[in-house]
């Protein structure tokens, strides 16, 4: 390869590594935005905004590293649970915590999928994002995800249920080892 | 900075090895998915797509319900249909018969399906692109060239460890294991997982070692990867995490994705290769992997029977 060739490549090569740089780097420290002040931490702000532009966000979704790697890296799970009570036209009631799904690939979508329930999340002291329109937002999704479930089943009730999951703590190791979850929000359809 | 990229020659191996997986894997997990597809991405799915917009592109749910205003194929036929095809390139790509238009192609639908929107989408979907990314980069056509692509590859790969690593010893629950311990307790998972797993939460201390080592794993991985003597064993470590993170997690494809780009970027790169001698300027046609294997295998029946080695 030519040196001019030699150049080009390296230049591409670094512009590509610096956006994953940059991704990692976001993704890092994406709990600490999250309760960024503004006005005394402008660096991670301005790195959320750079992350956050067109020109970077599409070669990064095209190419696979807009997920950044984090904490639990990359996007593995999440914290939230749906619990759906059934009742059939026939009497019988049942309970589901995915809504129809059969496979395991498609259940781990749905989990991934839940994530958007954090909006439900009661805000913090020092919290700077808005929470509203996230809450909206989850609030309309667990609403979306019930009328469909009833209307998919042809049931004559659907009562959804939205939980955050509690994990009990490792120390000190309890006797109790039973987890449940905090309920966040609870619709109910009867269509 | 030069001699480091442009010195290495991509194996062929390493090449085949990456489009035969990439391609594998990502048609398994979608034929795995297919039962599950209307509703995931469905006109009449699991829920309202209004609510979860796409705001990095064209989402194949505006694809399949813009396809099913044009003609008058039913909604859940066209996302059958596109689904199949996303599978058949899979294919061609996983039996090297995808040239490089195409792969661009798949890299492009890939999106559609899973990056451009990333509500029902997860860690695997996002390394999947990226391997279909170093596919395009490593045509078949010329299999042993001298490319800047591995070394790209091998970078990725640390930086993907480095950041996981960084951001776990950021905080304290990876130290003390309740992170671990959290990973393991997640909600559906908990219904779904052995009971070994509440069993073993009366250890702590097991957590935490685990915890650590996995810390230490990550954050060491652009370190002792890069030296000879520790190379293979980090690498044997870290596969031995992914296919943890399989079993207790049920990640299988997130894992094998790993596993994978693992595999290629630093056993197959570093094989001490005496079946099949590599010069840049042969051009010699790639062969599926397994056809080395096999050569391989040869070459050792020969050396036992007294015969030639190559």
């Amino acid at each position: 390869m030519p040196r001019r060739g030699h150049t080009v490549a390296l230049t591409a090569i670094g512009i590509y590594l610096a956006q994953v740089l940059l991704f990692s780097t976001y993704a890092c420290w994406h709990n600490q935005l999250e309760y960024a002040d503004k006005a005394t931490r402008p660096v991670p702000t301005t790195l959320a905004h750079i992350a956050n532009h067109p020109v970077f966000t599409v070669p990064a979704h095209i190419c696979g590293y807009a997920c950044g790697y984090g904490f639990y890296a990359p996007r593995v799970g999440s914290h939230y649970l749906t619990e759906f009570r059934i009742d059939h036209r026939d009497g019988q009631a049942t309970i589901a915590h995915y809504p129809s799904l059969s496979t395991l690939e498609g259940r781990v979508r749905y989990r991934a999928f839940t994530d958007l329930f954090g909006g439900l999340l009661p805000a913090q002291d020092g919290l700077v994002r808005d929470r509203e329109l996230p809450r909206r937002v989850a609030r309309a999704t667990a609403k979306s995800l019930t009328q469909r479930t009833a209307a998919r089943l042809a049931a004559t009730r659907v009562s959804c249920r939205v939980g955050a999951w509690y994990i009990r703590p490792l120390r000190p190791a309890p006797v109790d080892t039973s987890s449940h979850y905090l309920t966040l929000f609870e619709t109910d359809i009867r269509p | 900075m030069k001699r480091f990229f442009f010195e290495t020659i991509l194996h062929p191996r390493a090449v085949s090895a990456l489009h035969t997986g990439t391609g594998a894997l990502l048609a398994i997990q979608f034929l795995l998915l297919f039962p599950d597809l209307p509703l995931l991405y469905g006109p009449d799915g699991l829920v309202d797509h209004a609510l979860v917009a796409s705001p990095h592109g064209l989402w194949i749910a505006d694809i399949v319900d813009y396809l099913a205003h044009l003609t008058d194929v039913a909604a859940d036929h066209a996302l059958y249909l596109l689904a199949a095809l996303y599978i058949v390139l899979n294919i061609l790509l996983a039996i090297h018969r995808l040239p490089w238009p195409g792969i661009l192609f798949l890299l492009l639908f890939h999106g559609t399906w899973h990056t451009a929107n990333d509500a029902f989408s997860y860690g695997a979907d996002y390394l999947g692109a990226s391997a279909l990314f170093y596919c395009l980069c490593t045509p078949l056509s010329q299999p042993t060239c001298r490319t800047p692509i591995l070394r790209l590859l091998q970078l990725h790969l640390c930086i993907i460890y480095f950041f996981g690593g960084l951001g776990k010893a950021m905080g304290v629950t990876w130290w003390n294991g309740e992170a671990a311990w959290k990973a393991m307790n997640q909600p559906y998972h908990v219904a779904e997982a052995p009971s070994i797993i509440g069993w073993l939460g009366q250890f702590p201390a097991l957590w935490t070692v685990g915890g650590v080592i996995v810390v230490v794993l990550e954050l060491g991985y652009p370190l002792f990867i890069w030296v000879a003597h520790t190379r293979r064993y980090w690498l044997y470590a870290t596969v031995a995490m992914h296919t943890g993170i399989a079993l207790f997690l049920g990640l299988f494809h997130f894992s094998a994705v790993m596993i994978l780009l693992n595999l290629v970027a630093f056993h197959y790169a570093y094989l001490d290769d005496t079946t099949q001698p590599v010069h840049p300027s042969d051009g010699e046609p790639s062969r599926p992997w397994w056809a080395a294997w096999k050569r391989q295998a040869a070459a050792v029946r020969d050396t036992r029977e007294g015969g030639i080695t190559y």
